[in-house]
């Protein structure tokens, strides 16, 4: 059959009020869905880019023997940008002074991404450097100028040159990665490296090429890269570059995901609502065919070209919808950041189209089969009420369609089943509350000659529009709570004051000193031990590098372990299996649960460390949970407090230092000189920037799932059109006026939406403690308000929609039920 | 004894107006209908008659001409005081029935006592109206449950649980086979002698006709008493 044919077919169900009303319900649910896809791809973009800043690039390789110039060429050839590193500890000296700084020598294309911030004294407005040093110059921390007695213009000696401080370093952009730089950094120029001598093939040095594309580039030169990788050679990118930005990050996104899915939960039931109507208006159409002689094949095939155009149709209009309604919130995302979001990607128009069609065969599809079903003899019986659908087959195309729905969204198959399950079970305990509070109104009614709750005797158009409604205020209410909870908690997690400073290398006859001097300039930080320890035995066996795949573990096994030893468990960490120690314990060692995963071991494993030459073999006797984006001092493994404690150690605090107080920390530095200053707050307000983006961009998703949650109370409403139409006619023709039937509507839609307020927030609040707990890691308790406020709102909310959309049909003349 | 006038009408006259032209359905109509009394209309298909049954149920006005039902002139009336007109006067039957599918029958039932009061005995009306036209067994049935003759059964227990003072019927057993509309036909007029309720069906069927007192063509606008005397 052609094409043409096809057409004048679709043209003629066309006709038909519910084939529109299906479309436009799938127009607006594939805008939701690509406006939400554009919109978190762009805001994702952002986030990674700022990510990658963070970092200094796409991607890093590093080894501590030069690097391979092939590489870059190859990059270079294939459209990236490239720039060097070589990273080094030397002395610099003055003739009164000498210190231990990093040495970090840069190509003339450096930073790739992100920023070098320079100032000419410390609490002044900084600028952004457009080149690098020149030659002969060198740009150095603040607190390199402290220990040194340095301003602007003087010298400096490294090696066999000497340089001139010609600016102060506030930042660069790769600062983030080493977290733990003991010494103050120089910035110099790659070209002044050989006249200083400093480095030699037995030199201690870091080699890193970076690498900045996008990801038609950077893909492909990954996986030409990674096979010709020497032992040393190592690659970094996002995904395994900053656990601090990281956790945030990967947070947001999950949010954003989450976002999604209700908006596409939402978009669903309208479209389920719809389709329904529309195929049991159809039975007629196709007994008439069957009857007619028309094959089951070619009705399905009918059926099916007609729903893949509309499909098609509804992906391209929603698409373009979509495309400009992301535009208004990326342009208010704009104006509060003061930054212009990056283009979105094609990705969205696919999931629009995607998820156009599997609402389409996965809501229809039932239908369709039932309806293929239907007998011609039902036209001479007049039997077309009875198109019920049987759970199996239900089964076999709706869970199916859910799936794929909730995965491309999601894109995490682990995650895309938990939601789906949610959701079947939620629909089920929905559909039986709703079933239940319907039949005791009902009973109410009847058993008190309630007159006005007699609209609810229709229990099963009233079990629907409740199971709708409270599935679309559920899905707001969730989002809200999980919002609230999400954006409090992130706040909590990074107070005004949080540390900003990280002082390492206290030693311990300072420590007292310490405490007291920073006490006197009104800062304070709880001091740990750090002890440096070598991973020697699991269980007796010894390990090495080779006997791991994964570069983290590679990574962990490559450096020394800072251990610690406490009694008192920080807030910032949790014992998820066995004992914590009590102050007085001696034996045992409490790890990290990521750091046993990773290297594998767990509670009950006997790990072997060389501390300072000895060996230490203990048990494993509780595994943690740590918040790294907490900015306190963390530690994979910690000892018992009484194990290590003849051991050499130094202390580690952090202390939230005001930006007035620049200074007093420089002070304390010179009367401690051991002490190395890490200042984190440059990293916190990058985190911060973060966490006001997501913020943002959950609010913004917030309004579309609020919009989508009209569109389906107005398609529940829209399918019940002409039934009510005919019910009001009935009813003004036995004499009830138009007071009379305001009064009914507003009765049976405020209290259908009380009601489905109070059952939607009763599951949102459950079900949101334990997405909070188990998703983002957050303690929630049961939240009262949801139910409360639900009901209020959902009152109001329904009974006005409701009174709203039925409004028109008061003016229904009676005189309809006796022309037809 | 003299019998009460629940219907009058004078003069009465209905046209639309088309795109060009004013089209006249129904012209110079006169009727009176006592209490008690039943009158059949019939007429081909677009002759107007489901237009007139309209007009003298009062759910549409006349262009012109004067309707008088239950004593008042519906030509004034908004559509409020025409609906307090009908309300627990006057009763319909409907060729598509017309029942609420979400309801049960007695639900059904019980709707137009629900708009007029509150009392506990609703239900007990209801079931008994049900149960005078055969279908106390099939109270909590859906209405797609039941057979086309049983809803129609419904539809007369709904029209008669008011007791009104009359009755419309638009075509009745228009979609019933030939027995089923019989032993409807044979229920409707049972209840109407019983309650005394006036009648007025509209009807293709002149044997249904038939048995109505006063019979009555309705022919290119035009109301034409059949046989018998007015």
């Amino acid at each position: 059959m052609s094409l043409g044919y096809y057409w004048t077919l679709w043209k003629r169900r066309w006709r038909l009020p519910e084939m529109r009303l299906l479309l436009i319900a799938m127009i607006i649910s594939v805008a939701v869905v690509t406006a939400v896809g554009f919109f978190t791809d762009r805001v994702g973009t952002a986030m990674k880019a700022q990510a990658v800043e963070l970092m200094g690039g796409d991607l890093i390789v590093t080894s501590t023997r030069p690097l391979n110039d092939e590489y870059l060429k190859h990059a270079e050839q294939q459209g990236l940008k490239t720039a060097q590193m070589l990273k080094f500890s030397s002395m610099a000296s003055t003739a009164d002074a000498m210190q231990l700084v990093e040495v970090k020598a840069v190509s003339g294309t450096y930073p790739l991404k992100g920023e070098v911030r320079l100032a000419k004294a410390v609490g002044e407005p900084y600028t952004v450097a457009s080149t690098v040093p020149k030659a002969g110059e060198i740009w150095a921390e603040p607190a390199l100028m402290t220990m040194l007695d340095l301003k602007i213009g003087d010298q400096v000696e490294l090696g066999n040159s000497l340089f001139t401080v010609s600016e102060l370093l506030i930042q660069e952009p790769d600062r983030g990665t080493s977290f733990m730089q003991i010494s103050p950094v120089v910035l110099m120029n790659a070209v002044d490296v050989p006249a200083t001598g400093l480095v030699t093939h037995a030199s201690r040095a870091r080699y890193s090429q970076y690498y900045v594309g996008n990801t038609r580039t950077i893909e492909p030169f990954q996986t030409w890269l990674k096979p010709q990788l020497l032992p040393l050679e190592k690659i970094r990118t996002l995904d395994d570059g900053l656990p601090t930005v990281q956790e945030s990050l990967q947070r947001a996104m999950r949010f954003l995901g989450l976002s999604s899915l209700l908006s596409v939960i939402l978009a669903a039931t309208a479209i389920a609502l719809t389709s329904a109507s529309l195929v049991r208006r159809e039975t007629v159409a196709v007994a008439v065919s069957k009857a007619m002689g028309q094959s089951r094949q070619r009705l399905m095939r009918e059926q099916f070209v007609s729903l893949l155009m509309l499909a098609l149709l509804a992906a391209l209009i929603g698409s373009v919808l979509g495309y400009g309604l992301q535009f208004f919130l990326a342009d208010r995302l704009a104006e509060v950041i003061n930054e212009t979001l990056p283009p979105p990607t094609g990705r969205p128009i696919w999931l629009g189209f995607l998820t156009a069609v599997i609402l389409l065969l996965g809501f229809a599809l039932p239908y369709i089969g039932q309806l293929l079903n239907t007998e011609p003899v039902q036209i001479l019986q007049q039997r077309f009420n009875t198109l019920r659908v049987p759970l199996k087959v239900w089964l076999v195309t709706l869970v199916p369609a859910l799936y794929g729905l909730f995965w491309l969204q999601a894109q995490d198959a682990r995650l895309a089943l938990w939601i789906l399950l949610g959701l079947m079970v939620g629909l089920g305990v929905f559909w039986l509350a709703a079933l239940g509070l319907v039949k005791l109104v009902s009973y109410l009614s009847g058993r008190f000659s309630w007159r006005w709750l007699a609209v609810f005797r229709g229990a099963r158009r009233s079990v629907l529009l409740l199971v709708v409604f409270a599935t679309g205020f559920f899905s707001l209410l969730l989002l809200s709570t999980i919002r609230t909870d999400l954006v409090n908690r992130w706040e909590e997690s990074l107070p005004a004051n949080a540390p900003n400073q990280f002082l390492i290398n206290i030693q311990p006859q300072d420590k007292k000193g310490v405490v007291e001097v920073l006490k006197q300039r009104g800062m304070e930080g709880h001091f740990y031990p750090m002890i440096r320890g070598r991973l020697l035995e699991i269980n007796g066996k010894a390990i090495t590098q080779e006997q791991f795949e994964n570069p983290e573990a590679k990574q962990l096994l490559n450096r020394e372990f800072n251990l610690s030893s406490f009694a008192q468990l920080p807030d910032s960490n949790k014992v998820l299996e066995g004992q914590w120690f009590s102050s007085t314990s001696k034996e045992g060692f409490s790890i990290e649960k990521g750091v046993g995963k990773t290297l594998g071991f767990g509670l009950g494993d006997r790990l072997t460390f060389d501390i300072a030459g000895q060996r230490f073999e203990q048990p494993v006797t509780s595994v943690r949970e740590v918040k790294w984006d907490s900015l306190q001092p963390n530690f994979f493994v910690v000892a018992a407090p009484e194990l290590l404690s003849n051991l050499p150690h130094s202390f580690i605090t952090s202390i939230y230092l005001p930006k007035q107080n620049q200074n007093s920390l420089q002070q304390v530095i010179k009367l401690y000189p051991s002490i190395t200053a890490i200042d984190v707050s440059v990293i916190m307000e990058q985190i911060r920037s973060l966490i006001n983006r997501a913020t943002f961009a959950v609010q913004g998703i917030f309004l579309f799932t609020l919009v989508a949650g009209i569109v389906v109370l107005v398609a529940a409403l829209q399918s019940q059109r002409s039934e009510r139409q005919r019910e009001m006619a009935i009813l003004k023709s036995m004499g009830a006026s138009h007071t009379e039937l305001k009064r009914r509507i507003s009765i049976e839609f405020i209290v259908i939406g009380a009601l489905a307020g109070v059952l939607a927030g009763l599951i949102a609040s459950t079900l949101g403690s334990l997405l909070a707990f188990y998703l983002f890691d957050l303690v929630g308790a049961f939240n009262p308000w949801p139910p409360i406020l639900g009901a209020g709102a959902g009152a109001i909310l329904v009974g006005l929609s409701g009174f709203l959309s039925l409004r028109g049909l008061l003016n229904v003349p009676p005189m309809l039920l006796l022309k037809g | 004894m003299m019998k009460n006038l629940i219907l009058e009408t004078n003069a009465l006259t209905k046209s639309i107006p088309t795109s060009d032209k004013v089209l006249t359905i129904l012209t110079g109509i006169d009727l009176a209908v006592h209490s008690g009394e039943s009158v059949a209309i019939t007429g081909t298909s677009g002759s107007g008659k489901s237009t007139l049954l309209g007009l003298l149920a009062a759910l549409d006005t006349p262009t012109a001409g004067s309707i008088k039902l239950l004593g008042t002139e519906v030509g004034a009336l908004d559509e409020d005081q025409r609906a307090q007109l009908r309300l627990g006067k006057v009763g319909f039957v409907f060729q598509s029935f017309h029942l609420l599918d979400n309801l049960t029958a007695l639900e059904n039932v019980m709707l137009p006592l629900e708009l007029q009061t509150n009392d506990a005995i609703v239900r007990e009306r209801a079931t008994k109206a049900l149960q005078r036209v055969g279908l106390g067994e099939r109270l909590n049935h859906f209405p797609p449950q039941l057979s086309g003759g049983e809803q129609q059964r419904v539809a007369l227990a709904r029209a008669f649980v008011i007791e009104p003072e009359i009755l419309f019927a638009d075509e009745p057993t228009g979609n019933l086979d030939r027995a089923t509309g019989r032993d409807v036909e044979a229920l409707l007029f049972k209840l109407v002698q019983d309650q005394n309720t006036a009648l007025i069906m509209v009807t293709h069927d002149d044997e249904l006709a038939a048995r109505c007192q006063s019979h009555y063509h309705l022919n290119n606008g035009v109301l034409v008493k059949q046989g018998g005397v007015a």
